[in-house]
């Protein structure tokens, strides 16, 4: 059993890069601290009770039995009253910290907003909480006959805003019922994609027929492809209903040609098929020729990647991206030999900081993300001399990321590979790449930027939008916590305009107009160097 | 036809060819009709599955007509299985008893073209699962059992499991008709120990669940007048009184217990709505002392289903249910209690106490509760363990069944304690040896699986035996020498009525000596052609019973078959022996 296990926390501090997807299930509460915070208050006797209300926050209504845990008192945890209400007793003066717990609503446990302190003393007024519940999407699944589907998964994924992802994150996955029914609860309010796969990957083949036939995956409302999928809005304490009918596809073969490798060693293929969590499945090829050819597969978006032995600690790779609504033969997949690419690493105190840095680069062709090693010690002395190393970085483009755990405010001042800016633009890995190291150069003096949107209606979210003055610097995007607050960390001192966007707009991140809409109705601010700067933000009005 | 085998196993290998038959000359066909159990309406697009009784994977499978007709052709003679599936009904054997069915006999003169298959509509049990303040319970796992018939007696066996959703509301869709039990199990939400509750899968497969000793453990009362132990340990620091609540098993409806609680009875294509309500009682804390372990955590290997401990970990506990580890339950060193364990946070029950294995060549699955020293403490290990190892001669065999009855398994030999209490397994290894240590009293010796081999004769050193018990004494070491007698005849014939072969009749083989176990009782079902075969058997005396429509005898009670003895055929049944019979069906 586990009822609302809480998250888990994870504490990274992102220079360049955004939110992750795993922390998109950590918000929050909506502490709303005493309007009346007393000012000049004497420190009247105690011991005293801190008094309060759990309230919905979009009803209103009290919430009963929730679980309010505080950081002063024994018992330190008591359940709500049938009008919500609380008290812990005996408290000495000074402040406690709440948080509260209960299915259904998102949990108020912030891992950014710092917890919410509640002063303690004779005078002090009721603290009033109030609880975002969670949102819902259910719906049933039919074939086209009307009947139900039994055992398909059902993905919810979330595209995160400015990801550099190529495709959205997959949250959690869920099964119909023999009903077809699936339910997905207590979501954050946003906008969400489905995505519907038979889980028994075997095509049905009527007997004697070639071509055999089944469900391929398809995105809500039943497309197979990504960006014809309909997002699902959520609204926090709402449900949102998503039915679809599905139907089976003729399956198709992929065939072609791999070149490029040595004579005599042997290639490798796999077949990835977008949003299937599931292995790659390898595809037979004829080393002499370099022919191959997929079993039937369903319709839709694959990637097929290879591999080669490239001798001297090289491997050859290829990848290939194919929407395939019907069988194709001829494909060409060219080996080329990846790069094992040198990081630099200059402006921490020591050396042993550097374990605290964490250095990725995400390849804008297949989406996948690598992270820099420690060279090991075998093959160390083939390379030149390096903090980090990429090693096997397949040929393309890719986006650097660079996140610190290091204590002390550290921010990314410059990254550089030969004449390029890694900060405004991406790094391309050509057969010359070995010879360009990434040079990355921290620097202490990050700043802070917090505070909370104000989301008037409770059952929305907000992205917030921070675009560096600093010429054609990458956007950064944070989701605002169910109650409207946000925080970015390790930012580099420097001027900033700041927007926050209605979460259920259906705005496109990564569309540079949409980008620059928002971008001219920003507030203009500047963060000094060391500085953390609270703010309060109204959405921004964005037309689509 | 016999063998108990799962209809899984005949599906699952049923996916590759079929081979066409040896001779062009003789070529026969399995033909019928399938139809509903209730309404006799023919039934269209169901999955037909047939496969040769002598190579079950070797399969084919057709589907049924829109008038409910199948035919397979160009058969090779022989004695086929046929099952049968179809979206909303369950998945059969043809005129399916227990584990038993009716094979179709093929060939010349059988008659093998009017099989009238009937198929049971699916049902469903749904309901919803709500607190003491009517919210749901969310996670809330659901245990059903199914009153069976196994071994030729009533079972309560698990049926399935389902977890509550947000709502509260489960399902457990597709069963077949019957009679069922349904349990509900959830900590309430606001538990302290809610998040860090480990779950144990269940596991079909685990064998040992007889074997597993349980004892019923009631909070404390405060004027028990328990013995004090020598170390008087302090009470750990009190959780909240208001998150140590747990909500006691839960069984449909509002009983205690599984004996008491109602029979959810599903008619075919029945969807029966079984709701809870759960109110929280005071948690129960345990302490038991046992060895300190060097490391303070045990493993629940979720893949396989069983619970893993290190060898130095002293003992893992499990809240249980007529032999399902329903969770497992939290172990801490007991705070400065050196030598305690607490086993926190758990609702009244069975609780079940597996040590990890000292000496039994590496198989960790034992059983051991000795003896509870107050109310809420129990004391593992504490008298003087007495070591018991030896040999058994001849090595029993389990591989028997050609067919895959159940082949492959391995072979233990058990001590069970005279109250039942305490059971300890030791695998037989394959030069015969086997160890364990149990504390000292009486034990009744088994072999297990009881099936294929069974104790003539035991000798002992440093103990007394009779038969198959032995006495043990404190301090002693005991060695046991176990001669056995392994399951090697056949007995096979032709059930008859009226003097002709009859297909369907219930083949009982009842043993003389029926005191001894009930697993010297053989079933068998005969096939359309009146024959049945029925292996492994052990030597002995026996008497062959033939009875129709007998599917709901308790056939593994003597005192249920009396009526039927007097027309049987006896039968002595010598070690090796091939024994062909004819009987009648009575």
């Amino acid at each position: 059993m586990h009822p609302v296990a809480p998250s888990k926390l994870e504490v990274l501090s992102h220079s360049s890069s955004m939110t992750r997807p795993a922390l998109i299930f950590l918000f929050f509460l909506a502490a709303v601290p005493p309007a009346s915070f007393g000012q000049g208050f004497a420190l009247g006797s105690c011991p005293c009770t801190l008094k309060g209300r759990v309230l919905n926050s979009v009803t209103g209504a009290p919430v009963r039995n929730a679980l309010v845990e505080s950081s002063a008192g024994s018992p330190n945890s008591t359940l709500t009253d049938s009008e919500g209400a609380f008290h812990f007793d005996g408290l000495p003066a000074g402040s406690a910290t709440l948080s509260v717990v209960k299915p259904g609503f998102l949990p108020s446990a912030s891992f950014m907003a710092s917890p919410v302190s509640f002063r303690v003393a004779p005078d002090a007024p009721p603290a009033l909480i109030k609880l975002v519940p969670g949102g819902v999407i259910r719906g049933h699944l039919f074939d086209d006959h009307g009947l139900p589907l039994e055992n398909f998964s059902v993905q919810l994924l979330r595209r995160m805003p400015g990801s550099t992802e190529s495709s959205p994150q997959t949250l959690q996955s869920v099964s119909t019922n023999d009903l077809g029914d699936f339910r997905i609860p207590d979501l954050p309010a946003g906008s969400y994609i489905l995505l519907v796969a038979s889980q028994d990957a075997r095509p049905y083949r009527p007997s004697g027929n070639e071509i055999p036939s089944g469900y391929p995956p398809v995105y809500y409302p039943g497309t197979l492809d990504i960006s014809a999928a309909t997002p699902i809005k959520v609204s926090a304490g709402r449900e949102s209903i998503a039915n679809l009918t599905l139907a089976t596809k003729p399956f198709i073969q992929l065939s072609g040609k791999v070149s490029g490798y040595l004579a005599g060693t042997s290639v490798q293929i796999a077949l990835v098929q977008n949003g299937d969590s599931e292995a790659p499945s390898s595809i037979k090829v004829d080393p002499r020729t370099g022919t191959f050819q997929t079993d039937w597969i369903p319709p839709g978006s694959y990637n097929i990647y290879a591999f080669a032995e490239g001798g001297q600690l090289a491997q050859l790779t290829a990848h290939l991206s194919i929407s395939a609504m019907s069988s194709l033969s001829g494909l060409n997949v060219v080996l080329t030999r990846s790069a094992n690419l040198p990081v630099n690493v200059s402006g921490l105190p020591q050396k042993e900081d550097l374990k605290q840095i964490a250095i990725q680069l995400t390849s804008s062709d297949s989406g996948t993300t690598v992270g820099a090693d420690f060279a090991s010690s075998d093959g160390a002395t083939d390379f030149p001399s390096a903090d980090m190393y990429f090693l096997s970085l397949p040929q393309g483009t890719y986006h650097l990321a660079v996140s610190s755990a290091v204590d002390g405010p550290y921010y990314v001042e410059s990254a550089r590979s030969g004449s390029a800016d890694l900060l405004t633009s991406d790094l391309v890995v050509d057969s010359s790449a070995s010879a360009r190291p990434i040079e990355i150069v921290l620097r202490r003096g990050a700043a802070t930027l917090s505070g909370t949107v104000n989301l008037k209606d409770a059952t929305r979210g907000a992205v917030v939008c921070l675009f560096s003055e600093k010429s054609s610097a990458k956007a950064l995007f944070h989701n605002a916590g169910a109650d409207g607050s946000f925080r970015f960390e390790n930012l580099p001192p420097g001027d900033y305009r700041i927007a926050a966007v209605d979460s259920l707009l259906d705005v496109d991140f990564s569309n540079p107009a949409s980008l620059k809409k928002i971008s001219s109705a920003a507030s203009e601010i500047s963060l000094a160097p060391s500085q953390s700067l609270a703010l309060s933000l109204d959405l921004t009005a964005v037309e689509e | 036809m016999p063998r108990p085998a799962s209809l899984f196993t005949v599906l699952a290998a049923i996916l590759g060819g079929f081979p066409s038959a040896a001779s062009p000359q003789q070529q026969f066909r399995i033909a019928g009709v399938v139809v509903d159990s209730i309404s006799g309406a023919p039934i269209d697009r169901a999955e037909v599955t047939i496969a040769p009784v002598s190579d079950l994977n070797n399969g084919a499978t057709t589907w049924s007509a829109s008038n409910g007709q199948f035919v397979f052709t160009a058969l090779a003679s022989g004695k086929y299985r046929l099952t049968a599936s179809r979206v909303g009904y369950t998945q059969q054997g043809l005129d399916q008893h227990e584990g038993f069915m009716t094979a179709i006999a093929v060939g010349p003169k059988l008659d093998s073209e009017h099989i009238h298959f009937r198929l049971f509509r699916e049902s469903v049990i749904a309901g919803t699962v709500l607190d003491e303040y009517g919210e749901p319970v969310r996670s809330a796992d659901m245990f059903l059992f199914r009153r069976g018939f196994s071994g030729g007696a009533h079972t309560t066996d698990l049926a399935g499991r389902a977890t509550a959703d947000d709502l509260g509301v489960y399902r457990f869709p597709h069963l077949a008709p019957g009679t069922y039990f349904v349990v509900a199990y959830a900590k309430p939400w606001y538990n302290a120990d809610s998040q860090v509750v480990d779950k144990v899968t269940y596991d079909s497969t685990l064998e040992f669940r007889r074997l597993q000793a349980v004892h019923i453990l009631q909070p404390a009362s405060p004027d028990s007048d328990d013995p004090q132990p020598e170390v008087q340990p302090e009470p750990p620091s009190a959780p909240n009184p208001l998150r140590d609540v747990v909500y006691p098993l839960a069984f449909y409806s509002n009983a205690g217990s599984l004996d008491s609680a109602t029979p959810v009875t599903v008619s075919p294509g029945a969807t029966v709505t079984v709701d809870f309500s759960l109110h929280p009682v005071s948690a129960l804390h345990l302490l038991v002392k046992a060895p300190a372990p060097a490391r303070a955590d045990f493993l629940a290997n979720t893949e396989t289903g069983t619970v893993d401990f290190p060898a130095n970990f002293p003992f893992g506990a499990s809240l249980q249910l007529a032999g399902v580890d329903l969770e497992q339950l939290p172990v801490h060193p007991a705070p400065q209690m050196p030598g305690y364990f607490e086993v926190s946070n758990f609702a009244p029950g069975e609780i079940l106490f597996r040590s990890a294995a000292t000496g039994t060549g590496g198989f960790s699955l034992q059983a051991t509760l000795q003896q509870v020293t107050s109310e809420n403490r129990v004391d593992l290990f504490s008298s003087a363990a007495v070591s018991v190892s030896g040999i058994i001669v001849p090595i029993p065999r389990l591989s028997l069944d050609a067919n895959g009855g159940v082949g492959g398994g391995q072979a233990f030999l058990s001590l069970v304690s005279a109250d039942g209490r305490t059971t300890q397994v030791s695998l037989i290894s394959a030069k015969g040896e086997f160890s364990l240590a149990v504390p000292a009293g009486k034990y009744t010796v088994n072999l297990v699986p009881p099936a294929f081999a069974h104790i003539a004769s035991m000798q002992a050193t440093g103990a007394e035996v009779s038969a198959n018990s032995i006495t043990l004494s404190p301090g002693t070491s005991v060695k046991l020498n176990v001669r056995a007698l392994q399951a090697d005849a056949t007995v096979s014939g032709t059930a008859l009525k009226n003097g002709r072969p009859c297909a369907g009749a219930m083949i009982v083989l009842v043993p003389e000596d029926s005191t001894q176990s009930a697993a010297l009782f053989h079933r068998d079902q005969s096939d359309s052609d009146g024959t049945f075969k029925m292996a492994p058997i052990l030597p002995g005396l026996y008497t062959l019973l033939a009875i129709e429509n007998g599917w709901d005898l308790e056939w593994s009670k003597l005192s249920v078959l009396f009526p039927y003895l007097a027309a049987g055929v006896p039968l002595q049944v010598k070690p090796g022996a091939n024994v062909a019979t004819k009987v009648r069906v009575q």
